[in-house]
């Protein structure tokens, strides 16, 4: 039985339907948002792996984009095409190349985004530490342009794996924002390993200055950050070098009268 | 002294190498490396490589062997992997790289220059130098990138004579190749779509191979940069690829758990420039379950390769030509064309009906046309034996019988009988024309069908009897009237007559069935004279020929299915035997058969007829024969089952911290049959296919003949096509590259959900007469099987059966007293197993004892949990109680009767909405109260008052779930996990109960439950909350089942973020701390159950794999 077919009979993936978003997933920003309130004062926003297109559905309705006279800008960029959305900007390219985070920064032209979000999963192979290398590389890359856009006090959202080590991730989000809390939409099922990461008010690393320069990989770019990731050796290391790790605080969201994605109806 | 103490794993093989110039074969298991030498079968060593990471890739440079996994390395010396006696935990060597390595290779100047290259996942090549002395030193010599840095899925690096080629295989469908010393990009090969996942150049450097999502295989020209073929096979994902044979072949593994081997076809143009290339795959093999072929290496010299599955199984194939599979048989065909060319005329359209094989001497054939002839000195010889035209005349059925003599026994429909008496050089030494009518006047009107010979080709180990009764040879005549009865007569093989003594002459009425009674197979007990019988609609006819007159038992329709295709006698007992049931549509039985030695001989009731072998509502007094099935069975392939055979195995033990090779006799079980258009050889017990041959399909007539040794499996497959006989042999190969083909045996190929281990130990003697305690584990996976396996006292698993009745994603499984097991799934699935080990039989058998019917049609709904109390009448086990939790809400409690086999509904209730996760009955009988506890995924604990129910049947009326006694709210969201353990009096009232749940919030919780005496009130309090009691999901609690300090509850923990951890309760304090942690090597951590040896406690924790852990109760 395949993962498709599971969804199909899924009550959020027919709520989808009947509501007209793109994807279940708008489900999950929705009851993101419930909880946080992530939208209030938000103008500018990246929403990064994006296609099909639901998350930008969900903030092109938020921010009112449908109004052609609004201010908000969403830049919306997936390796998949994705078809049109009023008040989104698509772009079709890899979030891990420094080339793709180079265009974005060239459209916001100096502006600072308030919301950045990402929903990206990569291709899962089976092996769990590529998959969960791909998938760290996804949250940094998507992190880098972060620290080079967000504006100080803004939000970052994105998809996680609460796979091992995602006790390292919680401890480097923790060095560059104030809050980072763990959370489930219900929507989301709790036999999947997913969860949202929600890092609320970006303070910039006092001592660095993120620049982005083609030809980097993004172990280059935290470099000297300090986020208490593995530092760049000279000599290989012996065993293992210390890394910090905690635990963020878990977060459900979402009513509870709300449809639970486990049950059977 | 850490309290958990690892000391198994078995999980996903993730990489493997062959070391050149010897025996020895490499193999990365997670973390942990394993030695073999794959020509004897042996495993040498294992080693603990990495703490965290898995052994992604292996590269072997004489001496030095460098193994890396995610972001580790380790550089090793060869010998201090041989050497018997070295130390097991190798972590001190690991170092760690800034990221990913995705290969890693030698320079060609390693002899100097002690260089390695290695590549990582942004596209950069970190050279770094080797010093082996006492202690090995690394040193980065250099850091060299091209102008590209884009994110690498996979990626290789061709050594050259004086620089290497990188070979970077993209995110984004590109494959980058640049040249290390000047970092030029060289071609940026374009053409597959989605990720690269390989990319690898042949040993001469002119060509490439690669793959993608797209599943694909490409080949390049590495001057030009063009695709000059792409291939297409795969039905998914392919993780390696190589060329081999002098560049001539390509090799591929798969996720699709098929290895294939592609020619490279060249078909010349003009010039060598304009030549066409092709790839095409022309062998394809399947060796693994479930998911993923991860890991494979090929040895060039030898053309021998070795596969590693997710399911942590490691296979060798012969690669070569000669002996690959399907072509490695030596094959002969005879035609009749052939033989008409050389010696008479033969009619072009005569086809070969059967045929006798002389053990490899000749042959005897019988013809549509009513020629019989006869091919022998070694095979270059042939004779008409007998033209016949008259087709009621015609010789068309033959047995035969070649123990002593050659004696072939030929019947035309009306019954005429030739006999032929052979010499070791197959000339006719006696011949002679019966009809055995002559002597039954009683069924003038009686045509033959078919004959069976039966007599002492079993192995009933009495001597005395099996000399008298090779003197004799009985032969039943089967006739298409139903009213005819199967006529059995004895011939004397030295006088080639049949014995008129009417002790020897049965009329075996058949059994009155609603479709023609058709013989599909006979089996005979010499020892006991039981003669069994298998038909067309799966009836199985017992005749006992030891009583006269005869008495005869039936079981009608045992089976779905067509017909019964094999009956096989395994063992003989006083008044038992042991029979293997093959039913042609796939499922298997063995069966214990009884004499019911009280059975009262009465003459109406010989001939009884059962419906179908469940069927325990007839009184068994009554029946002659009592059948209990032990094993059933399906096989995984499709296709024809047609019989089996077993063949020595020997059972290894070894784990991670001992080498105990304790070599035990067991059987392996191979069965055969035919799967589309080929017939196979499958080894049922290590899951893999022997060996194959295109032969078309079943319908042909064929034969199969095994001679195996202690080494390996041989025989002959012979079968007609046309005017044609093809024989082909199998396992005769001079020289063998390997002893066996399994070296690893493995566990489940997909995520293992839930185990359980029995409480009882079981004893083992080996050949020395020392004694291995086991018990038996049973495992479920989301592969849909059910496994059962030994699980040893020094901490190593062995699988035995892998049941595939299951169709749905598998939810829970459990002991719930030693010889009974549930097991549930989606698609509304609980079933019922029952394990026997007895000493009758070298293996633990199973089997589905009954199986619950689904309330809806919904196939999403699954049977979450349950829980069981036994119901025992006067200590006799009588029945079930179960509590079974959905999906959908729904909570159901039923009594099951063990005798009648029948599901009774108590009760039926919903909790609310949302999908329950667990259930568990508490049970007090001091104030005689039962309560369900139940968990879901809103995260709330609820307990429900059961009322006592009465197990007397006719009185029961489904009722709702009288009463909520408690409703609380533990967790922000699915609890995942609930155990409930008792409190000691000495601590408490004895009417409190400990409830520990873990969640989906990370979070663990110790709950008290208290039912207060006098008042009756119930009260439930937190006592412990540890909000980050994980850093992911807590999936599974284990209990132990010992008291440190006669006061501390022990309880091992397990998360998705792969640590394992010990908590204790004090029961004094109503207090839980944790106690110890250990990461564990089995991804997607599910499922954990501990189980006690002698006073020490075990826990066996699955996911990707199963790994296992010593408590240590005095820390
Ligand atoms: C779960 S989907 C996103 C759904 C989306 N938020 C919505 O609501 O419609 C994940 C997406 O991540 C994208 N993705 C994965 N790796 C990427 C990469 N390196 N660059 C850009 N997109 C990527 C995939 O193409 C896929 O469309």
């Amino acid at each position: 039985m395949g993962k498709g077919s599971k969804d199909k009979r899924d009550l959020y993936y027919r709520k989808a339907k009947e509501e007209g978003w793109r994807a279940r997933s708008a489900f999950k920003l929705l009851q993101l948002d419930e909880q946080f309130n992530l939208f209030e004062g938000v103008r500018n926003v990246v929403d990064l792996c994006a296609a099909p297109g639901s998350w930008s559905q969900v903030l092109s309705q938020k921010l009112n984009c449908i109004d052609s006279s609004s201010s908000s800008k969403i830049v919306a960029v997936d390796l998949q095409p994705m078809s049109p959305i009023p008040g989104v900007e698509c772009i079709q390219a890899d979030i891990t190349h420094p080339k793709t985070l180079e265009r974005i920064l060239g459209i916001f032209n100096g502006q600072l985004a308030d919301f950045i979000c990402s929903d990206g999963a990569p291709d899962v192979t089976g092996l769990h530490d590529i998959d969960e290398y791909i998938q760290a590389q996804l949250i940094l890359s998507a992190l880098q342009l972060t620290t080079c856009i967000l504006k100080p006090g803004g939000t970052f959202v994105a998809k996680i794996f609460r796979g091992r080590d995602i006790d390292l991730l919680y401890s480097q989000l923790g060095n560059l924002f104030e809050k980072v809390i763990c959370a489930k939409p219900r929507s989301s099922r709790s036999t999947s390993l997913e969860s949202f990461i929600v890092c609320i008010n970006y303070k910039p690393q006092k001592d660095w200055k993120p620049k982005l320069t083609l030809n980097q990989s993004t172990e280059e770019f935290f470099k000297d950050a300090n986020l208490g990731r593995a530092k760049l050796s000279e000599s290989l290391e012996n065993n293992l070098p210390f890394e910090e790790r905690v635990v963020a605080p878990f977060i459900a969201c979402g009513d509870l009268s709300s449809y639970d994605s486990d049950a059977t109806y | 002294m850490a309290v958990l103490l690892k000391i198994n794993h078995d999980g996903p093989v993730t990489s493997l190498g062959f070391v050149t110039g010897s025996s020895l074969l490499l193999a990365g298991v997670g973390s942990y490396l394993r030695v073999f030498d794959y020509k004897k079968s042996e495993l040498l060593s294992s080693f603990s490589i990495f703490s965290r990471n898995k052994i992604h890739g292996i590269s072997i440079h004489d001496n030095v062997v460098v193994l890396y996994g995610g972001r580790n390395l380790s550089v090793l010396a060869l010998d201090q992997l041989t050497s018997g006696d070295s130390q097991r935990d190798l972590t001190s060597f690991q170092k760690s790289c800034d990221d990913l390595i995705i290969d890693i290779q030698f320079s060609s100047n390693y002899q100097t220059d002690n260089l390695i290259y290695i590549l990582t996942a942004h596209n950069i090549v970190i050279g770094v130098s080797i010093f082996l002395s006492d202690s090995i030193d690394l040193k980065i010599q250099f850091t060299k990138s091209c102008s590209e840095k884009s994110l690498l899925y996979s990626g290789s690096i061709k050594v050259t004579q004086d620089s290497a080629i990188v070979c970077a295989g993209t995110v984004l469908s590109g494959i980058l190749l640049w040249d290390l010393n000047s970092g030029k990009i060289l071609h940026n090969l374009v053409g597959h779509e989605g990720s690269i996942f390989g990319v690898k150049f042949n040993q001469k450097g002119d060509k490439l191979v690669s793959c993608s999502d797209d599943r694909s295989i490409k080949l390049w020209d590495f001057t030009t940069g063009e695709n000059l073929a792409t291939g297409w096979g795969h039905t998914a994902r392919i993780w390696y690829l190589s060329f081999f044979n002098n560049d001539t072949q390509v090799l591929s593994a798969s996720e699709d758990l098929t290895m294939k081997i592609w020619n490279i076809n060249i078909e010349p143009g003009s010039d060598s420039n304009s030549n066409k290339f092709s790839l095409n795959y022309t062998q394809n093999v399947e060796s693994h379950i479930g998911k993923h072929i991860w890991s494979c290496d090929i040895q060039q010299d030898q053309l021998l390769s070795v596969t590693g599955g997710n399911d942590g199984k490691i296979c060798l194939h012969d690669i070569s030509t000669k002996f690959a599979k399907n072509s490695k048989s030596k094959q002969f065909s005879y035609s009749l064309n052939q033989l008409s060319l050389n010696y008479e005329i033969f009619n072009k359209n005569d086809v070969i009906k059967n045929f006798v094989n002389f053990n490899d001497k000749g042959l005897l054939l019988t013809t549509s046309l009513g020629n019989l002839f006869l091919i022998k000195d070694n095979f270059q010889k042939f004779e008409l034996i007998k033209k016949e035209s008259n087709l009621n005349n015609q010789f068309s059925i033959i047995n035969h019988q070649f123990q002593n003599n050659h004696i072939v026994i030929l019947t035309s429909t009306t019954a005429d009988q030739l006999i032929l008496k052979f010499d070791n050089d197959l000339n006719i030494i006696e011949k002679k024309l019966l009809n055995i009518l002559t002597d039954v006047n009683d069924y003038p009107y009686f045509k033959i069908t078919n004959t069976f010979k039966f007599s002492n080709d079993n192995n009933d180990d009495n001597d005395n009897e099996k000399e008298k009764e090779k003197e004799i040879l009985n032969i039943l005549f089967e006739s298409p009237n139903p009213n005819n009865p199967l006529i059995v007569r004895t011939l004397n093989l030295k006088d080639l007559s049949y014995s008129n003594d009417p002790e020897n002459m049965w009329f075996l009425p058949k059994p009155q069935t609603e479709k023609r009674f058709i013989i599909t197979c006979i089996e005979y007990s010499i020892q006991k004279k039981w003669l069994f019988i298998g038909s067309r609609f799966t009836n199985l006819v017992i005749y006992d020929l030891s009583k006269n007159p005869h008495q005869m038992q039936a079981w009608k329709k045992i089976s779905k299915g067509d017909s019964i295709s094999n009956l096989n006698i395994v063992k003989c007992f006083n008044d038992t035997l042991l029979l293997r049931i093959f039913i042609k549509d796939g499922i298997y039985f063995l069966a214990k058969i009884t004499e019911n030695l009280n059975y009262n001989n009465e003459i109406n009731e010989i001939n009884k007829i059962i419906n179908g072998f469940n069927n325990l509502n007839i009184d068994n007094e009554k029946s002659l024969f009592q059948i209990e099935i032990l094993l059933e069975n399906k096989i995984a392939k499709g296709g024809f089952l047609e019989g089996a055979f077993e063949r020595k195995s020997d059972l290894k033990f070894d784990t991670l911290i001992s080498k105990d090779h304790e070599n035990i006799k067991s059987n392996d079980l191979i069965l055969y049959g035919f799967k589309s258009n080929y017939f196979y050889l499958y080894n049922e017990t290590k899951n893999y296919e022997i060996w194959n041959n295109m032969c078309g399909g079943s319908h042909r007539s064929w034969k199969l003949f095994i001679d195996s040794d202690d080494t390996q499996i041989k025989g002959k497959f012979m079968y007609t096509k046309s005017n044609s006989i093809i024989i082909s042999s199998f396992g005769y190969e001079d020289k063998l590259k390997f002893k066996e083909p399994v070296l690893l045996e493995g566990t489940h190929g997909r995520e293992i959900r839930d185990l359980s281990i029995s409480k009882k130990s079981y004893k083992f003697s080996n050949s020395n007469s020392k004694e291995i305690l086991y018990k038996h584990l049973v495992s479920v996976s989301e592969d849909n099987s059910l496994k059962l396996g030994r699980f040893f006292s020094n901490g190593s698993i062995k699988n035995i059966w892998f049941e595939r009745i299951h169709v749905s994603g598998l939810q829970k499984v459990k002991f719930i007293n030693e010889e009974f097991i549930c097991s549930s799934a989606a698609r509304e699935e609980f079933f019922i197993w029952r394990v026997q080990d007895l000493e009758i039989v070298d293996k633990p058998l199973i089997y589905c004892y009954d199986k619950l019917k689904p309330f809806s049609s919904n196939p999403d709904l699954r049977v979450m949990d349950f829980d069981t109390i036994l119901i025992f009448d006067n200590k006799n086990l009588v029945g079930f109680i179960f509590a079974t939790v959905y999906s959908d809400s729904s909570i159901r409690v039923f009594y099951y009767d063990l005798k009648l086999k029948q599901f009774n509904l108590i009760i039926s209730d919903f909790y609310k909405t949302c999908c329950v996760m667990n259930s568990k009955f508490i049970i007090n009988d001091k104030l005689n109260k039962i309560y369900l506890c139940i968990s879901s995924t809103d995260g709330h604990l609820v307990i429900y008052d059961v009322e006592n129910t009465s197990k007397e049947e006719g009185e029961l009326e489904v009722k709702k779930l009288s009463k909520m006694v408690m409703r609380k709210e533990l967790h922000q969201n699915s609890i995942k996990s609930m155990v409930v353990e008792n409190k000691s009096c000495e601590y408490g009232s004895g009417n409190e109960y400990y409830i520990i749940t873990g969640g989906d919030d990370n979070g663990l919780i110790l709950s008290r439950f208290s039912i207060d005496v006098k008042t009756g009130e119930e009260n439930i309090e937190i006592e412990t909350l540890i909000r980050d009691g994980a850093s992911s999901t807590i999936t599974s609690i284990s209990l132990s089942g010992k008291r440190k300090d006669d006061l501390k509850i022990r309880l091992i923990v397990t998360s998705v973020d792969q640590i394992v951890r010990l908590y204790e309760i004090d029961q004094e304090k109503n207090e839980m701390v944790l106690i110890d942690k250990e990461y564990t090597t089995v991804a997607d951590t599910g499922c954990s159950s501990i189980c006690e040896f002698e006073d020490k406690e075990y826990c066996v924790i699955g996911g990707t794999g199963m790994s296992v852990w010593k408590i240590n109760n005095d820390e």
